[in-house]
């Protein structure tokens, strides 16, 4: 009993505490509800405190204090494999099962409440938006969505001659209830300025500048394509539910 | 002392996972091991609360406070538990250990059901964070916590007609008894408040360890086109999305921004089904229930919960909503 408590406690104390001081926490659990995992490494300090007070009071008569260290470096040989495992292992966008939200219908009703009248515009012309950001702008304000050019980042998910699937994960909550949300990068052939989509393979991360047109779903009519580096955060954890979308 | 030994076994599973990801190099793996960790980051502050105020219930609440305070007529009883989760918030992880503290206290069988069924859905986060996710739809908060009370009540009425006396699992007999001074010092009852909360948070821990993990295993193992498959399906949108809140296993303050993501998917209704289940009946919580309460209670926690869920919202459903 006094082992299982000690494993319990100290190998998942440690792997809280390791992802705390790594800020790979935020790859978990929304970085807003940092505060629990605060509060779970306190509660736990305080169960381990009871642990020790009950340490010669056990019924194991066979628990002594060399045990206890030596539960305590089994906790650090089961401990280290996940911490490498998740400094070498970035999350991967394609495994995500749930439907993306591109997939769904832009059948949602549309907020009663009035958009304002224009949105923050940068120096270079462009609104800088999230994709679920720009998800929620098309679906909620579709005539304003199409009056404004956009800039926006995410990761390339499929990719053809014709099209590029952009995604990102937003997360409410923590990883499993992640979302992928995913917009459409086309060109019309008739244009003259078209930029291409080819060349660009699935994992690249692309910042995306342009203009939207929206049919079932969102497309985004590139003016220009830049690839980033390799970004370690797939998840929009932060939005703005309704415009200017300044969070 | 209750012997658990699984819960050192499923540690040291979770823990060997990245060994097998060396070996079967695959995302869907990766996935597995994210989710399954996702779950328990997240809820394992509401079980650790969850134990700590049960815990506190044990040491310093006496037996005859609670039985002085709750009403002795079956029908208020039941209402002031369907409302308790208001002044009482707990999401459902953690309301099956303080339920069962609260029975061991005394305090009625249907008015402890219906506080566990209720609580996470009328509790003011949940509400809140439901109210935000249908900013579009803002009835949906109040059709969520009406049919969920509706439901609990239900159910602890129900359970109560079967069986009135004991619904915890015999073996709690085994539970640790401490060796208690006749006046004991504040220090010593904070100790043993804190010995009882580490004791039912392991009990519930190994539970919930099981739970995320089968959890984990149907998000990154189905296909996503099991979920794209219904969207043609109107009919059966009701218990289709109702079982997906019991396969997907979300807190219940975060389950109303995924239902209300897959608006597209299926109707209100269904999307009702999804909310109001979810914080009743899940992978994670079939586990603490089993653990928890005996074969009858269990059965009928299980079934009747879904089954008045389905019957409303396809009521709803029929009715226009």
């Amino acid at each position: 009993m006094f082992i299982t408590h000690m494993f319990v406690f100290w190998g998942y104390s440690a792997f809280t505490l390791y992802l705390l001081a790594t800020g790979e926490i935020t790859r978990f659990i929304s970085p807003r509800l940092m505060w629990l995992a605060y509060f779970s490494g306190f509660s736990l300090g305080l169960f381990l405190w009871v642990l020790f007070l009950r340490l010669d009071k056990v019924d194991d008569s066979a628990v002594s204090r060399k045990t206890v260290f030596r539960e305590i470096v089994k906790g650090i040989l089961f401990v280290y494999p996940l911490i490498l495992f998740f400094m070498f292992n970035p999350s991967d966008i394609s495994a995500v099962n749930t439907p993306a939200v591109k997939e769904i219908p832009l059948k949602r009703p549309a907020i009663k409440k009035s958009a304002p009248a224009s949105l923050p515009v940068d120096m270079d012309g462009y609104v800088r938006l999230n994709l679920f950001e720009l998800w929620l702008l098309a679906k909620n304000y579709p005539e304003m969505a199409q009056r404004y050019k956009i800039k926006t980042i995410g990761m390339v998910s499929k990719s053809s001659e014709k099209y590029l699937t952009l995604s990102r994960l937003f997360m409410t909550c923590c990883a499993a209830d992640a979302t992928p949300v995913e917009v459409e990068i086309a060109t019309p052939s008739a244009r003259n300025d078209r930029v291409g989509v080819q060349g660009f393979n699935k994992g690249d991360w692309l910042e995306v500048s342009g203009s939207i047109i929206i049919r079932d779903y969102v497309i985004i009519i590139p003016d220009s394509i830049n690839i980033l580096p390799k970004q370690t955060d797939s998840y929009i954890t932060r939005w703005s539910e309704r415009p200017p979308f300044n969070p | 002392m209750h012997l658990n030994k699984l819960a050192p076994r499923r540690c040291k599973f979770i823990a060997l996972t990245p060994y097998c990801s060396a070996i079967i190099p695959c995302t869907v793996l990766d996935n597995f091991i994210i989710i399954i960790l996702a779950i328990l980051i997240e809820a394992f502050p509401f079980v650790v609360f969850g134990a700590l105020l049960s815990g506190i219930i044990e040491e310093f609440v006496p037996s005859s406070v609670v039985t002085r305070l709750m009403p002795k007529r079956l029908l208020p009883a039941v209402i002031i538990g369907s409302v308790m989760g208001a002044a009482l918030p707990m999401c459902e992880c953690g309301s099956v250990l303080i339920v069962r503290r609260l029975l061991k206290k005394g305090i009625p069988t249907a008015s402890a059901i219906t506080y566990m069924l209720a609580g996470p859905i009328v509790n003011p986060i949940t509400l809140t964070s439901t109210y935000v996710a249908y900013s579009w739809y803002p009835q949906m908060t109040l059709y969520r916590a009406g049919v969920g009370i509706a439901v609990a009540v239900l159910t602890g009425l129900v359970i109560y007609m079967f069986q009135r006396d004991s619904i915890l699992q015999k073996q709690d007999s085994l539970e640790l008894q401490l060796v208690r001074p006749e006046k004991p010092t504040a220090s010593i009852r904070l100790k043993h408040a804190l010995t009882h909360a580490m004791d039912d948070f392991i009990m519930i821990f190994s539970m919930l360890l099981l739970g995320a993990t089968v959890t984990a295993l149907f998000k990154a193992f189905s296909p996503a086109e099991v979920f794209m498959f219904f969207k043609a399906q109107e009919w059966i949108g009701v218990p289709v999305f109702a079982g997906l809140a019991f396969l997907l296993s979300l807190c219940s303050e975060a389950d109303a921004f995924i239902a209300s993501a897959l608006n597209g998917i299926f109707d209100i209704p269904s999307q009702l089904a999804f909310l109001t289940l979810g914080p009743m009946l899940d992978l994670k919580l079939i586990m603490m229930y089993k653990k928890v309460f005996q074969k009858k209670v269990f059965f009928l926690l299980c079934t009747v919960p879904p089954m008045s869920i389905i019957l409303i919202c396809l009521m709803l459903q029929r009715g226009g909503m």
